[in-house]
């Protein structure tokens, strides 16, 4: 029996270190490029590529960085056009750490302003394809990152794509040569018609992403216990589900920051809006309506009124523009970012 | 609870533990461990039909007492009384609806309208099994094979035992019954075979029947806009899929219930190596066709009684069978198919011509008239499976037809290969290692050497992780039934 449970757990303990070896292999910047061709976070791709191939494009151009909000939001053809010389180099999902990824690569090239996306509700999360970027070891060494369950997913994601790409490399090894030659980044859905009343709207982002926000304000407005208690409640669990459990990327925006100021890029933040803004705060203000974290002190740009936007037409969901409202909002912010 | 989730990776080594280290002092408490981790797994998919699980469990128990009586015709009113209980469980279960719209269509046909009551009830998982654990036990006592079990518990387990309880193999009381109220130690050798059952079944499951998966759905979803050779990958994709999923269940539990001490009857033997379809049959879900040639084929006489009573219970057995898996016409076809593929053989009295050698006995590779043979059968059975993973009737006539019908209209479109044609990588190890095994089934050590077995082991777990992440965790086709 106990030669068994020997032989078992040594297999184990064997398989666990040959794992952790296998994802500190490095996957090159070509090997990235081709793992997420096809797939809905190409952008990497196009980032990646232009930086190899382009980096003359990013010198003294505005770099939008940021989610799909960015990615679909900000059109960076219409800026260029303008005379407001852009790059739009938002990737689906949101993760600090990417934006990292991406800075560090980018301010070598002297790009004239970074701009980051805002979050509504200031919930900065690690960003799901980091695995293919980094190595554990690399993203724990630069995030300081100890929540379990990112750690616990992070391991096996880079697994795959570690194994993925020597496979590719054995299989087809030319595959590796694919490069991406699209002018601009901006990327953004067609129209869909959503089938919802503006009071459903309202009621679903009420309660989901604008919770906290509405929360916190009427805590300061309102001295009823019961709120007080439930605001309580909610931060309390939201700073340990992000810094034990999920991973708190809030850090990773401020290393972030940091890094631009130590090499002297200006740096600033951008708000896109969600339907809900158009619905139902038109005239939203930015200490009010922002969870701004106290680390950050960089300007904000944004629409002061952005009830422009609030026909569905405009929306491809609850969140994010599609083609005509991203073509009308870039119109719009224009006029706000610095020149 | 899923064999390849994981919870089950956290299940399995507590129990063994607590099974081995804390539990071994009394085979009672050991038994009593099994059940209540049984229970745990069952109750893990849906605890609201665990009730169904002990009652139909207890109900068994008891009819087995008084089918034991010496008095034949009580004995046999008591067998009778047994096998409508347990056929009236499946028959509110799994063909209540499918009667109820079938006599709902036939009463249209005379022009009467009727608006059944349907049951919105899941078909508890692994009904089809436990209630055939439990006839056999019942029927085993009637022939007098088997006494009557005095202990509850060991008569639970031999039910319910999780690795077998939701998707087999269907085992015998006589063969494990035995087991359960026998001492059992530790025994290293079995354990280590275990452990490497279910490694391979779980290669089998996670890399090539999830692998293809994909493939299947899509072509089987979308069948009317694909080309001939898309929809013929297609149907030997399923070949694969089925073949690794059930067959990969059966290695993991056959593995599992070896950690615990317990050997079960074999379900496969490498069916895609054989020669003709009767040969296929002793080698495809090998418990259930014994179950149905011990159970039903025997009683009706088999072949003994004549030339049409051999086709009539030829076409019950297979009918029986198909309907079986599922309530619709569809796997009463593929039932009907086999039999009609059976039916020659029996007719020329070559249903028995390959019992007990294997293909290419003695030899590396078959011969040209091996090969064909095999072929051919593999042919046969992908044609018939068509009907087998089709949602209903029409869709597998039209999948058929539309295969024809591509060909002869777009001959053009045979030399485009389909998407996802990479899956079928992974079908080339388990050929080659099915082929490497052949002689039997429960072997999986790939060399003398241990340096290599570790190695082939130490790659076989990397796949395995690796197509987790890439596949979604699916539940296993056998479920269903």
């Amino acid at each position: 029996m106990f030669k068994f449970l020997r032989k078992i757990i040594s297999l184990i303990f064997g398989l666990i270190i040959l794992i952790l070896a296998i994802c500190e292999i490095k996957i090159p910047e070509k090997g990235i490029i081709n793992l997420t061709y096809n797939t809905s976070y190409e952008k990497i791709a196009w980032d990646l590529n232009c930086i190899m191939h382009n980096p003359q494009k990013i010198y003294n151009s505005s770099i939008f960085i940021g989610p799909s909000w960015v990615q679909g939001g900000i059109n960076d053809s219409i800026l260029s056009n303008n005379g407001y010389q852009s790059l739009n180099f938002g990737v689906n999902h949101s993760g600090s750490d990417l934006d990292f990824y991406l800075v560090s690569r980018i301010v070598k090239y002297k790009p004239k302003i970074i701009l980051l996306h805002r979050f509504p509700n200031g919930q900065d999360v690690f960003h799901p394809m980091m695995p293919l970027l980094m190595s554990p070891i690399e993203h724990f060494s630069i995030f300081k990152n100890y929540s379990i369950k990112f750690t616990l997913t992070y391991y096996p994601k880079r697994f795959y794509f570690v194994v993925k790409y020597l496979t590719l490399k054995i299989v087809n090894p030319f595959s590796l040569n694919k490069k991406y030659y699209s002018k601009f980044g901006w990327r953004s859905e067609g129209f869909k018609n959503i089938h919802l009343d503006k009071k459903n709207v309202i009621k679903i982002l009420d309660e989901q992403k604008f919770f906290n926000i509405r929360l916190k304000n009427e805590y300061f407005n309102n001295s009823n216990i019961l709120t007080w208690a439930n605001f309580k409640y909610k931060y309390i669990w939201r700073y340990f589900y992000s810094n034990f459990i999920n991973g708190n990327g809030e850090n990773a925006r401020v290393k972030t920051l940091l890094f631009c100021q130590l090499n002297h890029i200006k740096v600033a933040e951008i708000y896109v809006p969600h339907f809900a803004d158009a619905l139902y705060d038109s005239k939203f203000n930015d200490n009010q309506y922002y969870f701004k974290s106290k680390a950050i002190k960089e300007t904000c740009y944004h629409l002061k009124n952005v009830s422009f936007l609030s026909e569905q037409k405009y929306w491809f969901d609850l969140d994010h523009l599609n083609t005509n409202g991203s073509n009308l909002f870039t119109d719009s912010i224009l006029l706000v970012l610095p020149r | 609870m899923l064999f390849n989730s994981f919870e089950f990776l956290l299940f399995l080594p507590i129990v063994f533990i607590l099974y081995w280290f804390v539990f071994n002092k009394k085979l009672n408490w050991q038994n009593t461990l099994v059940l209540v981790a049984s229970y745990i797994f069952y109750g893990w998919w849906s605890w609201k039909f665990m009730g169904l699980l002990i009652l139909s469990t207890a109900l068994d128990y008891v009819y087995g007492f008084w089918v034991a009586s010496p008095n034949r015709k009580k004995a046999k009113l008591f067998l009778w009384l047994s096998i409508i209980n347990n056929l009236g469980i499946l028959a509110i279960f799994k063909y209540y609806n499918f009667f109820a719209l079938q006599f709902q269509k036939g009463f249209e046909l005379l022009g009467l309208h009727t608006n059944p009551i349907l049951l919105q009830v899941a078909l508890p998982v692994g009904i089809s099994f436990y209630t055939f654990h439990g006839m056999s036990y019942v029927f085993d006592i009637y022939r007098g094979n088997q006494k009557p079990v005095r202990n509850f518990i060991d008569y639970a387990v031999f039910v319910s035992f999780f690795p077998l309880l939701v998707a087999g193999p269907i085992e015998r009381a006589s063969h494990l019954l035995p087991q359960v109220q026998r001492k059992r130690s530790f025994n290293y050798s079995q354990a280590v075979e275990g452990c490497r059952l279910i490694l391979w079944g779980m290669f089998k499951k996670v890399v090539i029947a999830d692998s293809l998966a994909s493939i299947v759905d899509s072509t089987f979803s979308n069948y009317q806009d694909q080309n001939g050779v898309k929809l013929i990958v297609g149907a030997i994709a399923f070949s694969f899929q089925i073949y690794g999923d059930f067959s990969g269940y059966s290695d993991i539990a056959i593995g599992t219930a070896k950690l615990f001490g317990f050997e079960l009857l074999s379900n496969f033997k490498f069916p895609y190596f054989s020669r003709d379809i009767a040969e296929f049959w002793r080698r495809w879900h090998i418990s259930l066709s014994s179950w149905f040639r011990d159970y039903l084929y025997i009683p009706l006489g088999g072949s003994k009684n004549g030339k049409n009573k051999s086709i009539r219970n030829t076409f019950i057995i297979f009918l029986v069978s198909g309907f079986w898996h599922g309530a619709s016409w569809n796997f009463i076809a593929w039932g009907f198919i086999h039999a009609c593929g059976f039916l020659p053989l029996l007719l020329l009295n070559r249903n028995r011509k390959y019992v007990t050698d294997i293909v290419a006995q003695d030899r590396k590779l078959p011969n040209l008239k091996e090969l064909w043979q095999m072929s051919t059968t593999f042919a046969f059975v992908t044609f018939a499976w068509v009907f087998f993973r089709a949602d209903e009737m029409q869709i597998a006539l039209g999948y058929i037809k539309q295969i024809g019908v591509s060909i002869i209209n777009h001959p053009d479109q045979l030399f485009i290969l389909p998407r996802g044609i990479f899956s079928f990588i992974y079908i080339i190890p388990l050929l080659v290692s099915d082929w490497y095994f052949r002689g039997d089934e429960r072997v999986l050590k790939f060399s003398n050497k241990k340096l290599i077995n570790m190695l082939v082991y130490t790659l076989i777990l990397l796949t395995i992780l690796y197509s987790i992440i890439d596949n979604d965790h699916s539940t296993f086709i056998y479920f269903q039934f």
